[in-house]
């Protein structure tokens, strides 16, 4: 469902077909990142630097994975130290959406999971941790900690370039894959599946 | 993790040679094609080992060259040199690491003139792993089933690492053993591949030669001719799929005209009643109208347990001869072990064509008949029966082999390119 009243409190700027279920987005034409509240916009600084990469897709391209069809509306770049990954927020037809993170080939695509439902953990669990999700085992394969470096269009949550968190990728025995962020006073976990960036059909955006 | 931007060559920190830095975030080590230095990638280039200045294994692959696969740009970054042994015989070829800022890691693998494309898979085939031990212990050979295509078990190859150079996203080791148990569909291959601390499953495609050395600006005419490898897709003639349909129509079609012109009998000028054998010979007059189809002689005998041969001699309207013809029937029976058996015919006949329309006389008469039982009398009667406008289905049969043949040979062509993708198995039965 699009919001067709709000403007950018910057520059004036309209956005005529705003996801309800969008918590924060950039304003194309300042470059400003918004957070909209329960009453109004409100700024939260500059969207960040966002360099050109070839990439298996971007903003606003629709894929089709096979079982899902999304459109690409929100983009976030985390930097690691030695490279940075890529975080796409997309949403179904029915404006469902799902985290889609693209690591050099290595393509997953992701759903929270509801907080009651979520592994034990409060904090980043050490590498090599094992846990079981729905019957199925789970290691710990990957820990480290990613910024925000660039935000572009729209996200379901409020993130502020330069702000940090812990995460850790799970592996299951069955090809599933989890992934659990940690901040102060937060966490998430996102469950998913792997998909091939060969099978990935993509209609890029006009 | 995507590579920091800028970052485009280093010095070895072994021997200060620059190198070309291609890979992404994920390589984990740069072999130093010069000094032999293995460099951790992920932590300021460090030296964690050396091998040494080693020969390059022949390959027209080069790190830094680039090429196109399904739409995916990738670059050459890595070189491993690898080697097969297996009963004092030895297979070598190399494996070059590629990188895609898109598509990620994959090999191009150069054998023997080949090209082979491997990536690793995501997506798990079913079943999700495959032993060497599963192998063994089976009856038929394993199957897998990926990408909506069955996969059956080709080979298992122990290969083991002989060169490196270039960046990897691991780090190999000299002297390094695999395992691999493939599996092979109709253009690809799943590779079961398993080391001391990893498992993971590959799938394979062999990619055209000509088009690859072009994408990599390699001249053809500067490296040896490809050889045949397993992948190697059946090239079909054009239509061939309608045309092997249309020969089996065909073929169809015409054994259906044989069987009907086999049935068809034609018009009767003459029936005989039974002529007693120690009345002929006989000469007995008959009408012909139709000199466009043959005409058909059938004699029948009442031979039994004997042989019997007769002459026919037709002579036509103006009283010539036309056909001098002598036929045999002969018929057996008896009991043997038990059982009875049978052998011969009392049926004889021959076809003629006529010359001209008008009434033709035909003279029978027996010229010999032998009994196998010595006191039996070996045929007593014969009955004649001639037909006129007789079809002939012997070059409907002759079509309809021919069809057939026709179409044999396009499927016979397409088994013997599998069984010749086939021969590199190391599957028995036993």
């Amino acid at each position: 469902m699009a919001d067709t009243t709000l403007t950018c409190p910057n520059c004036g700027y309209g956005f005529a077909e705003l996801q309800r279920a969008t918590r924060m987005f950039d304003c194309p034409s300042c470059g400003t990142t918004l957070f909209r509240g329960d009453l109004a916009l409100e700024p939260m600084g500059d969207h960040g630097e966002m360099h050109e990469m070839p990439m298996l897709f971007g903003l606003h391209d629709t894929i089709e994975t096979g079982s899902e069809r999304l459109t690409v509306i929100g983009h976030v770049r985390f930097d690691y130290g030695r490279g940075w990954w890529d975080e796409m927020w997309a949403i179904d037809g029915n404006g469902n959406g799902a985290w889609i993170s693209i690591d050099e080939g290595d393509v997953v695509l992701q759903h929270p999971i509801a907080p009651d439902d979520q592994p034990r953990w409060k904090a980043s669990p050490d590498l090599g941790s094992s846990f079981t999700f729905h019957g199925e085992p789970y290691t710990v394969t990957e820990t480290d900690r990613g910024t925000a470096i660039a935000i572009r269009g729209e996200l379901p949550e409020q993130l502020r370039v330069g702000e940090a968190h812990d995460f850790v990728n799970a592996s299951g025995q069955r090809g599933g894959l989890i992934s659990g962020e940690f901040w102060d006073g937060g966490r998430a976990w996102y469950e998913g599946y792997w998909l091939d960036p060969f099978e990935i059909r993509v209609e890029r955006a006009a | 993790m995507t590579g920091a931007a800028g970052l485009s060559s280093i010095n070895c920190t072994q021997c200060g040679a620059g190198l070309s830095v291609l890979g992404g975030g994920r390589v984990l080590s740069h072999i130093c094609g010069y000094c032999g230095a293995v460099l951790d990638a992920q932590d300021n280039y460090k030296i964690l080992t050396s091998i040494g200045k080693r020969d390059n294994p022949y390959s027209p692959v080069k790190i830094g060259m680039t090429l196109s696969v399904d739409g995916a740009e990738f670059t050459v970054i890595g070189t491993l040199g690898m080697v097969e042994r297996y009963r004092g015989q030895v297979w070598r070829w190399t494996e070059h690491q590629l990188f895609s800022a898109t598509h990620g890691y994959a090999w191009l693998s150069y054998e023997e003139g080949n090209f082979v494309f491997t990536r690793k898979l995501r997506r798990m085939p079913n079943p999700s792993w495959i032993t060497l031990k599963t192998v063994n212990n089976a009856d038929t050979p394993p199957r897998a089933w990926y990408g909506r295509k069955y996969y059956r078990y080709y080979e298992t190859v122990e290969k083991e690492l002989d060169f490196i150079e270039g960046e990897f996203n691991w780090v190999p080791e000299l002297g390094a053993k695999t395992t691999s148990v493939t599996l092979m569909s109709s253009d690809a291959m799943l590779s079961y591949s398993q080391t001391p601390t990893e498992r993971e499953v590959e799938r394979s495609t062999l990619l055209d030669r000509a088009a690859t050395l072009a994408d990599l600006g390699i001249d053809p005419n500067a490296i040896p001719g490809a050889k045949h490898h397993p992948l190697t897709p059946f090239r079909p003639f054009a239509h061939e799929g309608f045309v092997r349909t249309t020969l089996l129509g065909f073929a169809a079609a015409s054994l259906l005209l044989a069987m009907t012109f086999a049935v068809i009998g034609g018009s009767t000028v003459l029936r005989t009643d039974r002529l007693a054998v120690d009345r002929l010979p006989q000469s007995i007059p008959f009408e012909l109208s139709n000199t466009a189809q043959l005409v058909r002689v059938d004699l029948q005998s009442d031979v039994n347990n004997a042989y019997a041969l007769f002459s026919t001699e037709i002579t036509g309207p103006d009283g010539q001869p036309l056909v001098a013809a002598a036929r045999a029937t002969q018929f057996y029976t008896g009991v043997e072990g038990g059982e009875r058996w049978r052998e011969g015919s009392r049926n004889a006949r021959y076809l003629f064509r006529a010359e001209a329309p008008g009434v033709h006389e035909i003279t029978l008469d027996l010229e010999e008949a032998e009994s196998w039982r010595g006191s039996h009398v070996p045929v007593r009667e014969v009955t004649l029966r001639i037909r006129e406008g007789q079809p002939t289905y012997f070059w409907m049969v002759i079509a309809t082999v021919g069809f057939i043949l026709g179409a044999g040979a396009l499927v016979a062509r397409r088994a013997v390119h599998e069984k010749r993708r086939w021969m590199g198995s190391d599957w028995t039965d036993e």
